[in-house]
C-alpha cells in the first residue's frame, strides 16, 4: 500500500512539473542557479512542498492545502 | 470508520446543542481581546406571552461595551463604581408588545472579550414577558453548561484572533475531546502533529484516506501547537 502511494506521488510530482521538452536560455534577467536562495533537496519535503497545489490528490488523500507547513508526516 | 462516527457524533451533538438553546448567541464565536458585535437571539416568549424585556449581565472581563439600538428602543445599562458597564436592558414600549408570542428578536452589543482563547463566557439573561392580559412572567437564563435544573445561559465561544490561510496556536489549556468541534468546528482543517480534524465529513475521508495521517482524537493538552486552517 505504502509503495503503491509513492508510486502514485512519484506520479503526481511528475505530471505537476515543467512540460517543457528541449533545453532552453535561461531569460538574460533571470537570476543564475548560484544566486537563488538555499532551498531544501528536491524531493526532501515531499511532493506538497516540492509541487504545491490545489489539486487532488490520488487515492483521494488530502490536497496539499490542508497539509500544514510543518508537515513532519511523509508525503 | 470508528473515526467518521466521531465526527458526526460530534456534529450531532453541535446541531443538538444549538436547537435545544432558547435564547443563544447568534454572532458565532467571539475573538479573544478584540471589540466586535456579540447577538443575542431571543428564539420565543414565555409560554405564549411576548418578551418585553430582556436583561443581559456582562460576566467580568467584558470590556468597553456599548449596546446597539433594536427593535426593543432605546438600550438602558447598569454600571459599577469604575464606570464599567455591568448589565444592559431592551425594554418595549407598551404599544410594541405583541398580543401573542410570534417574534424573534436579536438584541446586540459591542465589546471586548477578555484575553481567553478556548473557554467560554457566560452571559446571563432576564427575560421579562408580559400576556395580553397583563400577566408578567419572568425567566433567568442563567444556568451553565450541564446543569440539570434552570436554563442554560447563552455562551459565547471565545477562540484567538486569526487569518486567512494557516494559523499556530499553542493551547493555554487542555481542551477535552468533546469540545475540539466547538473550537474548531469552523475551520478548514486542524493539525496536532500528524493527526487531523474537520467537521466537513469530505475532509475527514481525505484525512483518513491520507498514508501516515490519523483522526485528531481524545483530549488535547496544554502547550499542544495546533496548525489551524481557515
Amino acid at each position: 500500500m505504502r509503495a503503491l502511494t509513492l508510486a502514485a506521488a512519484l506520479v503526481f510530482a511528475g505530471a505537476c512539473g515543467d512540460n517543457v521538452t528541449g533545453e532552453q536560455p535561461p531569460p538574460k534577467d533571470a537570476p543564475t542557479p548560484d544566486a537563488a536562495p538555499d532551498a531544501p533537496p528536491p524531493g526532501a519535503l515531499g511532493p506538497c512542498l516540492d509541487h504545491p497545489t490545489n489539486l487532488p490528490q490520488p487515492g483521494g488523500q488530502l490536497p496539499c492545502e490542508l497539509i500544514p507547513p510543518n508537515a513532519a508526516f511523509a508525503r | 470508520m470508528k473515526n467518521l462516527s466521531l465526527a458526526a457524533f460530534a456534529a450531532t451533538m453541535l446541531i443538538s446543542a444549538s436547537a435545544s438553546a432558547h435564547i443563544s448567541v447568534a454572532s458565532g464565536p467571539g475573538f479573544a481581546n478584540v471589540s466586535q458585535k456579540i447577538t443575542f437571539g431571543i428564539t420565543h416568549g414565555c409560554n405564549g406571552a411576548d418578551t418585553l424585556k430582556i436583561k443581559v449581565s456582562i460576566p467580568a472581563g467584558v470590556t468597553g461595551v456599548r449596546a446597539l439600538y433594536s427593535d426593543f428602543g432605546k438600550p438602558s445599562v447598569e454600571k459599577d463604581a469604575s464606570n464599567n458597564v455591568t448589565a444592559v436592558t431592551w425594554q418595549k414600549a407598551d404599544a410594541d408588545l405583541q398580543a401573542e408570542d410570534i417574534g424573534f428578536y436579536e438584541l446586540t452589543i459591542r465589546a471586548r472579550l477578555p484575553n481567553a482563547p478556548f473557554s467560554r463566557l457566560q452571559f446571563n439573561v432576564e427575560q421579562t414577558c408580559r400576556t395580553a392580559a397583563g400577566v408578567v412572567e419572568v425567566t433567568h437564563w442563567d444556568q451553565p453548561p450541564g446543569a440539570t435544573t434552570g436554563e442554560p445561559a447563552p455562551l459565547v465561544t471565545v477562540v484567538p484572533a486569526r487569518q486567512p490561510g494557516w494559523n499556530k496556536y499553542v493551547l493555554p489549556a487542555n481542551i477535552a475531546a468533546a469540545d475540539v468541534p466547538m473550537y474548531f468546528g469552523d475551520a478548514l482543517i486542524a493539525w496536532r502533529g500528524a493527526a487531523a480534524y474537520s467537521s466537513n465529513a469530505n475532509t475527514v475521508a481525505q484525512i483518513t484516506a491520507t498514508p501516515g495521517v490519523t483522526m485528531l482524537g481524545g483530549d488535547l493538552a496544554a502547550n499542544d501547537e495546533i496548525w489551524v486552517r481557515y
